[in-house]
């Protein structure tokens, strides 16, 4: 059925298109000899159809158009991505047959939660996906419609323990509220949800106050006028949130920046050659205009400064490590 | 737009030579997937998913709905045919299917599946047609103390499951209970008896579950009598389901339908809850109760409706409010995203070509279904005529790589079996499997639930009391426990429990 | 007497259940915390292997279908079968791994006729690669000799 109805689809798809995708010239010269002889698989931790996987799947589509190779997404799912992570550190063959797309939070399973069974060593990061900026967002119903971020915080640190926020427990999610209630003396009641999405549900349903998501998980809601993104943890205002703050506008600081960044990893010893072309395969993908359309379409924004990285690797080392002391610093782990 | 002009609108959308193609495919990989066991829709969904891409929207969701609608019509097959479920939602079917199977009445109990499947599937889509966004606000209602209050009134109906010693019902219980906690604690990350092993940590996966406890324990049990040619139903007593079994079906279909529809609805609900809960509901009203388990075919067509409604209960959060309540239709979800849609509460009225689209496709879906599966029902019989030990070995390769499609990991293959030598010499001690199996499904959201409403509550248990739903929920299964165990204590008066 | 081990047996998961949540908390400022569940579950475990070890005969099996010394042989030798195939999967591929196992299974477990056993098993072997590799489009584990 499969063959069918790929083969159906692909003539479907070839006749809208009107031509066969030309590959890159540029990318074919760099291809190692007999390399790849099967499909290449992307690596994906968390469960089909969410964010990532799609990301994923869209950056898949393309890569093989530029690049000629078959390229097959796979998904590991479990213990929210600890389950991937660990096989990408540990079983996956470095042979470039594998390649894990990953988000930032994996830095934190390898520095809180891994030592001793592998660490961030284990895997070497070929390229830069895109990013998406944690918002924060309130309903437009219940008593704290209409309110800003600031107000807010200073409801949280007058009643402490009585604003319920909506979090996703050890991940950025508290990260980001920890560093608020540091800076203003709030104290919010955390609610616990698996991902972002649960918990604007539970905004929408009058079950928290405010939640915290990436634009591609509100965006309906925010259409519909059920809720309104009130501050951006990112460095610079967000082009498809041009009028909502940034949290370190509000505050005059340079420390609210928590964003998923995703990116690509291949296991540590793949060959540098092969290693070479994977990541020139996802690099002539990202020069699609196509692409970044649809990336820009699922909520998420190229960051400049790991998208013109000329040594990415070494970028995301030092974001890497960034995380890591601010862990030290917050004292989840002893340096 | 009201809905007989969108469903106009859909069907005129849903008839191109591709919108239909892509449904039909649909549906015969679902059936197919269905019938597998182990493989279940999830997987089909994923492996298929690349396809859609290159789909138009109605074509693409069509066949992904269809696929979903599918499993649960041939689930049921192979739980009637070999005792095997083909999928998590079919177990309860195998109850009275099989033994309906053994009495060479499959054909009877295959076409009564098929039919309330497609009974159950069409009547739900007529709620979705003309109240999804009635219905989109009770899903929304539900929050944590609703989710935890909906999940006791499923325990409690585990209760009615046990059949026999309540102690070994009771520690199975406890026991599906544990299993489904194993794993990372998502409230804070912790890993709970994951013994060290990474594998672990994303739990226990259900399909092993299944297919071990219920189909490899079965193929042993099967072995142990195998008799040179022996076939699994000596006399095939008629194919088709009699007036009788029409009369006793009926209305099963229609509580089943009614009871799926509203907990495919719900978050935490599902075509696995739904039947279960369709099973214990049948036997609690049935007249002469001991006749579930024996060949009634009202244990099969209350739980096959169940399950085919709640895919389209399923669907109204997913459209109306963009909200995936299972790991289905959070991959239809990724399917609309990648089509450029992005479901919720604008979803009908800026797309009402699609949404009424893919409405018309679910309803076109169900007749392909049908027409489907009813001329199959004559072959799979026939398979009932094959010598087991043909047919074993395919059985067995069927379960191995049904549960290897899961997570493509060989560590599910050892739980297959693990889980299928416990079920061996558990079914030799006379313990039923059943309350285990609805204790692991319902186990994670309850104790999420009741988490979340504990941080919550500014006064901790009484956040029940302050919400009425739940209220209602939780003082109802109160009630049903306490009929449990005075029922049950009335039954045996010697005072064994 | 199986089933008093097997109850004691209960008692004793019971039991180390209850211990093992204990050091992961019972409960925590908002109520439940990770160990709460599982303690209660290792109480209802114990309490119910304690009833089924003292109720004794009332709830026993009275007399367990074990199976008698070929349907045992033939029971062994499917576990062992399932076993072989779990174990030599990662390292053979699906294909081999699986006609081996199927046809040492029909062989021994099922006494078959050597043709008749052959032909079950290419057929039972491809037709599930043909389903899941092929229809499915599952990427089924390879052998070293790539397929």
């Amino acid at each position: 059925m499969k063959t069918i109805s790929t083969v159906l689809a692909g003539l479907l798809a070839a006749l809208s298109f009107g031509a066969f995708a030309q590959t890159d010239p540029a990318l074919a010269k760099l291809k190692p000899k007999g390399f790849p002889d099967q499909p290449i698989e992307y690596t994906v931790v968390y469960p089909a159809g969410g964010g990532m996987d799609l990301t994923a799947r869209i950056l898949a589509k393309f890569v093989e158009k530029a690049s000629g190779d078959k390229v097959l997404v796979n998904n590991r799912a479990g213990g929210a991505g600890m389950v991937g992570h660990s096989y990408l550190a540990t079983q996956a063959k470095p042979d470039g047959y594998t390649v894990g797309i990953l988000a930032s939070n994996f830095w934190g399973d390898a520095i809180l939660r891994a030592p001793g069974k592998w660490s961030l060593a284990d895997v070497e990061s070929i390229a830069y996906i895109n990013s998406d900026a944690l918002a924060w967002v309130a309903g437009t119903e219940g008593p704290f419609k209409g309110k800003t971020a600031k107000e807010i915080l200073q409801a949280a640190k007058d009643k402490p323990g009585t604003v319920r926020a909506a979090v996703v427990p050890g991940s950025m999610w508290e990260y980001l509220l920890d560093q608020l209630e540091a800076q203003t003396g709030a104290k919010f009641l955390r609610v616990p949800f698996q991902g972002g999405k649960p918990g604007i549900v539970a905004l929408i349903g009058g079950n928290v106050d405010v939640a915290q998501g990436f634009y591609g998980e509100f965006e309906s809601y925010l259409q519909a006028k059920q809720l309104v993104p009130i501050a951006v943890a990112s460095a610079e205002r967000v082009f498809n949130m041009k009028d909502v703050p940034t949290f370190n506008e509000i505050f005059g600081t340079k420390q609210f920046v928590w964003n998923i960044m995703r990116f690509a990893v291949v296991p540590k010893g793949t060959p540098a050659d092969r290693k070479a072309y994977l990541s020139a395969m996802i690099q002539t993908a990202l020069q699609n205009p196509e692409m970044m359309a649809e990336f820009r379409r699922l909520g998420a924004y190229s960051d400049a400064s790991f998208a013109k990285s000329t040594n990415i690797a070494a970028d995301i080392q030092a974001a890497a490590m960034k995380e890591r002391d601010f862990y030290i610093q917050t004292g989840r782990l002893k340096p | 737009m009201d809905a007989i002009n969108g469903l106009m609108m859909g069907f005129s959308v849903l008839f191109t030579a591709e919108n239909l193609y892509f449904c039909l495919l649909g549906s015969i990989v679902g059936t197919l997937v269905g019938v597998l066991p182990g493989i279940g829709p999830l997987a089909a969904l994923a492996l298929l998913l690349p396809v859609t891409f290159q789909l138009s929207a109605v074509a693409g969701l069509g066949m992904l709905a269809a696929i979903f609608y599918g499993a649960m019509y041939g689930g049921s097959t192979t739980s009637i045919l070999v005792n095997i479920p083909g999928e998590a939602a079919s177990v309860v079917t195998a109850l009275d299917g099989h033994a309906m199977a053994k009495q060479g009445r499959a054909g009877a109990a295959l076409g009564m599946a098929a039919i309330s499947s497609f009974v159950a599937g069409t009547l739900s889509l007529v709620a979705l047609t003309f109240f999804s966004p009635l219905l989109a606000s009770v899903a929304l209602k539900f929050g944590p103390p609703e989710n935890f209050a909906l999940m006791v009134l499923g325990l409690v109906c585990t209760l009615y499951m046990i059949g026999g010693s309540t102690l070994k019902g009771v520690l199975m219980i406890a026991l599906g209970f544990l299993a489904a906690i194993v794993g990372m604690d998502i409230v804070n990350g912790q890993d709970r008896f994951t013994l060290g092993t990474v594998n672990l940590s994303a739990g226990i996966e259900i399909l092993s579950v299944v297919i071990g406890l219920y189909g490899v324990s079965e193929i042993l049990m099967n072995c142990e009598t195998i008799v040179k040619n022996q076939m699994l139903a000596e006399k095939i007593k008629g194919l088709w389901p009699t007036f009788a079994d029409w009369k006793a079906s009926w209305k099963p279909m229609m509580r089943g339908s009614f009871l799926g529809f509203f907990l495919g609805l719900v978050p935490g609900g599902g075509p696995v809850t739904a039947s279960f809960v369709s099973y214990t509901l049948e036997r609690r009203i049935a007249k002469d109760p001991e006749r579930f388990g024996k060949g009634a075919i009202e244990g099969v067509a209350g739980p096959e409706a169940a399950n085919n409604a709640a895919v389209s209960g399923g669907m109204i959060p997913l459209f109306t409010l963009g909200i995936p309540g299972n790991a289905v239709t959070a991959l239809l979800l990724g399917a609309l995203v990648m089509q450029g849609v992005q479901p919720g509460p604008m979803f009908i009225t800026q797309r009402p070509d699609l949404f009424w689209g893919v409405v018309a496709s679910l309803y076109v879906g169900n007749v392909f279904l049908l027409l489907l599966n009813l001329p199959l029902v004559g072959l799979w019989v026939q398979c009932l005529r094959i010598p087991y030990r043909v047919l074993f070995p395919l059985i067995l390769l069927l379960s191995i790589v049904g549960t290897y499609s899961a997570n493509k990991n060989i560590f599910d293959l050892w739980v297959m079996i693990g889980f299928g030598i416990v079920g061996y010499v558990l079914r030799k001690l006379q313990y039923e499997f059943s309350p285990f199996l609805i204790a692991f499904v319902l186990a994670p959201m309850l104790e999420q639930s009741l988490r979340q409403s504990m941080v919550m509550s500014p006064d901790g248990l009484m956040i029940f009391a302050h919400r009425p739903i739940a209220a209602v929920l939780i003082v109802g299964s109160l009630i049903l426990a306490a009929l449990v165990f005075l029922k049950r204590k009335s039954k045996q008066p010697h005072g064994d429990l | 007497m199986f089933e008093r081990i097997l109850n004691v047996l209960w008692c004793l998961l019971g039991l180390a259940t209850m211990v093992n949540s204990w050091s992961l908390g019972l409960t925590g400022s908002f109520g439940p915390e990770s160990g709460f569940f599982p303690f209660i579950c290792g109480a209802l475990i114990t309490v119910c292997g304690l009833g089924l070890l003292f109720k004794g005969s009332k709830e026993a099996v009275l007399k367990p279908d074990w199976p008698r010394a070929a349907a045992l042989g033939r029971i062994l030798g499917v576990v062992a079968g399932l076993i072989a195939m779990a174990a030599t999967l990662p390292y053979l591929g699906f294909a081999v791994a699986s006609a081996l196992t199927t046809f040492v299974l029909l062989q021994t477990v099922e006494r078959s006729r050597l043709v008749e056993s052959l032909i079950i098993t290419v057929v039972s072997v491809a037709v599930v690669m043909l389903v899941f590799g092929r229809l499915l489009g599952m990427n089924l584990p390879r052998g070293p000799w790539g397929w």
